[in-house]
């Protein structure tokens, strides 16, 4: 019974990853660019969610789109003032303009927001259902609802609508796809704004179960990035992949090994993948 | 028209660092208020005091609030007043010519920058001791410098090993880990002989830093002296995103007491998830750090009722002004006081007080009246222990209390002759909450 337990709950923490794992996917597939910010992007999100709570009431599940519409204007705005001048600099800036939106994020968060711990309170969802063999906390399952509607969505939107397959076809090959008309830098600044929606999201769905404070999201960037890696760079199908195997990797080795070695279990799963999948699980 | 957007761009950044450099600035000068450092002795000299705080760090909240109460207790010193506190009847201190106390902020976001913030305040503000809220790894990297340069400090670290590393200017008025951690354990010890509670097993629940560690060390060396199995010793990062395996693995050793070793972040979490696995400990033990704090109340309130948790202070001491303290705290933050911020201020005061018992801001004679004694009036105290250290530093006097939550605060439980309710054993289930 422990073992379907675990198993499940490595299911549900892998997903709430794949969410920030998709983010960095699309960003780095498009752009070539590490976004070191999607931690603070995800802090964002918890933030706005835990006002829209604590002043009009609203469960984090009715802030989704609110945050999704905020934070992918911010995204654009970032894009649109900082990331396009970076992207015309040396390479090096480029790969280091995220870290500074991200300590500049974090900072800002602290000086404007205080550094309390904060929970969203008056959830629409709590506790748990008890199906003998195992327990469902209602509290986790609403993320995992929200991050595999996420990753439903982000598949319609790459793959049947005209923004979408502009992201993926600058992603292929740029330069056919400018010749073909389509504008790189209104598809970049989609792509930069789609990415810190998710990690928004993400981070509103995390505050079901997460306190909310100003490093909440470095936490989870780190395995973020791992996530990514195991899927494969620029695949946000690889991403939920890579978040669920790290997910169970985690619970698992944490359950029947030791705690304190969990994260060695997980950076010895990525070790494994890299040597035999130098790409990732599903890199190109 | 491109030469006038990039001249916008430039202001904005510019205004930017500005404003940045301001919000810096005054957290660093927030405590300087106070005089000029010029004295005259007429009173208008000032007795610099540094305060080492994590105001960019890991603890800004704890750190705003301990700056606070710290120019608050400043302020009572140097103004007359009429509340029955220590030096507050007076202007400023009476045996240095009514000199005035100012605080002085140290910023040490991380242990590393401890030491040469330590330094700075020391060479270029002139404090004369210190105190604050840096962690023992904090201060144990700050002690090359107030070693080096002979200048007391008071800190509110617990770990045991800070008064046995030969350290001659450190002073610890509050007790160490294994003092904390043995009230706890002879709390239980109580429980099975008089109340027949038959606690035999204790699961270890730590965060990996030298905090949690050292805990955990001590925790499972008492269980054995007091023949309780330890049935789990776990250790986990403070930063973890998720604690499931961790709250699994409690569950299925079903120990009669869990100890915890945790920050804020961490601690709030645990409490989140024993909710999701319907699971709560027959006793739940916080050993201080996170379950110390008041958020914890606010985000699990319903999780941390029956939360038992050590405590050199609490507002339900005998003390006849710890209520006055923690009154006068609210007044200026507007939250309750906490009990670390609470040790800190103490340490700040007790400086004030071993100077001005001194009347001289010399190092050795202000460590000679930490060795003698800071003499306190009974009708004076806020705190329930008197203050006399030994040759390590450590305060003979110190002692802990043993407190558990009911209705959102937590109250005294053990010692019996300073409790003020009784304690709740086993503690009722989510069914019953």
């Amino acid at each position: 019974m422990l073992l379907v337990q675990t198993i499940w709950e490595g299911i549900v923490n892998g997903s709430i990853l794949a969410m920030i794992a998709m983010g960095i996917a699309l960003v780095w597939g498009v752009m070539g660019i590490l976004s070191f910010s999607q931690g603070e992007f995800m802090m964002l999100g918890m933030f706005i969610t835990y006002y829209l709570n604590e002043y009009l009431g609203l469960d984090p599940i009715l802030c989704v789109p609110i945050v999704g519409v905020i934070m992918f204007g911010l995204g654009c705005l970032i894009y649109r003032s900082i990331i396009a001048k970076a992207l015309r600099g040396p390479r090096l800036s480029q790969r280091l303009i995220t870290f500074a939106i991200g300590m500049v994020l974090t900072y800002g968060a602290l000086m404007v927001f205080g550094g309390q711990y904060r929970t969203v309170q008056n959830l629409a969802f709590t506790g748990s259902i008890d199906l003998g063999f195992m327990t469902i906390s209602k509290q986790k399952l609403v993320p995992l609802v929200i991050a595999l509607v996420m990753v439903a969505f982000m598949y319609v939107f790459l793959n049947l609508t005209r923004a979408g397959k502009a992201i993926k076809a600058i992603s292929q090959d740029k330069d056919a796809a400018e010749l073909v008309g389509i504008n790189s830098n209104v598809t970049y600044m989609v792509a930069f704004g789609l990415s810190s929606a998710l990690a928004g999201i993400a981070g509103c769905a995390i505050t079901y179960y997460y306190p909310v404070y100003y490093t909440a999201g470095a936490a989870f960037l780190l395995f973020g990035f791992i996530a990514v890696l195991l899927g494969g760079v620029g695949s946000t199908a690889g991403a939920l992949v890579g978040g669920i195997i790290m997910g169970l990797t985690d619970t698992i080795s944490g359950v029947y090994l030791n705690t304190a070695y969990k994260y060695l279990a997980v950076c010895v799963i990525f070790m494994l993948i890299v040597t035999f999948k130098p790409k990732g699980l599903f890199g190109k | 028209m491109r030469l006038m957007k990039r001249m916008i761009s430039l202001l904005m950044a510019c205004s930017l660092l500005l404003c940045l450099a301001a919000c810096g600035d005054n957290a660093n000068n927030s405590g300087n208020d106070g005089g000029s450092g010029d004295g005259t002795g007429d009173g208008s000299e000032t007795v610099k005091i540094g305060l080492m705080l994590q105001l960019s760090g890991s603890s800004p909240s704890d750190s705003e609030e301990l700056l606070q109460g710290c120019q608050m207790i400043a302020d009572i010193i140097n103004n007359e007043t009429d509340y029955n506190l220590p030096l507050a009847q007076s202007a400023g201190l009476p045996n240095l010519n009514g000199a005035k106390v100012e605080v002085v902020v140290g910023d040490a976001a991380t242990n590393d920058a401890a030491m040469t913030e330590c330094e700075r305040l020391i060479t270029e503000e002139g404090v004369v001791a210190f105190a604050g809220i840096l962690g023992s790894s904090g201060v144990t990297v700050s002690a090359t410098a107030f070693e080096r340069y002979g200048v007391p400090y008071v800190t509110n670290a617990s770990s045991p090993s800070l008064t046995s590393s030969g350290y001659e200017y450190l002073v610890r008025i509050f007790p160490s880990d294994t003092q904390y951690c043995e009230s706890i354990f002879q709390l239980i010890a109580d429980m099975n002989e008089n109340d027949g509670a038959n606690i035999r097993t204790v699961a270890l629940c730590s965060e990996d830093s030298e905090f949690g560690v050292n805990i955990a060390s001590i925790e499972a060396e008492l269980a054995a002296q007091y023949g309780l199995e330890v049935v789990e010793n776990i250790s986990y990062s403070a930063s973890a995103t998720n604690v499931t395996s961790e709250v699994l693995r409690l569950k299925d050793a079903d120990a009669d007491v869990v100890m915890f070793s945790s920050y804020t972040a961490d601690a709030i979490l645990f409490l989140q998830t024993f909710r999701e696995q319907d699971y709560y400990p027959r006793m739940l033990v916080g050993q201080r750090g996170g379950f110390s704090r008041n958020e914890i109340f606010t985000s699990a309130p319903e999780a941390m009722e029956y939360v038992y948790n050590t405590s050199a202070w609490a507002t339900d001491i005998s003390a006849p002004n710890a209520q006055l303290l923690a009154d006068l705290f609210y007044e200026e933050t507007g939250t309750n006081i906490q009990e670390g911020v609470l040790r800190a201020m103490t340490d700040f005061y007790s400086i004030c007080l071993a100077i001005n018992q001194a009347g001289s801001t010399d190092a050795d004679a202000i460590l000679q009246e930490y060795r003698n004694g800071i003499e306190i009036p009974d009708d004076q105290k806020w705190i329930s222990v008197d203050i006399q250290v030994d040759e390590n530093g450590q305060n003979l006097e110190s002692s802990t209390l043993v407190l558990q939550a009911f209705d959102g605060t937590y109250s005294t439980v053990y010692p019996a002759e300073s409790a003020s309710r009784d304690y709740v054993y086993p503690v009722p289930g989510w069914d019953e909450r």
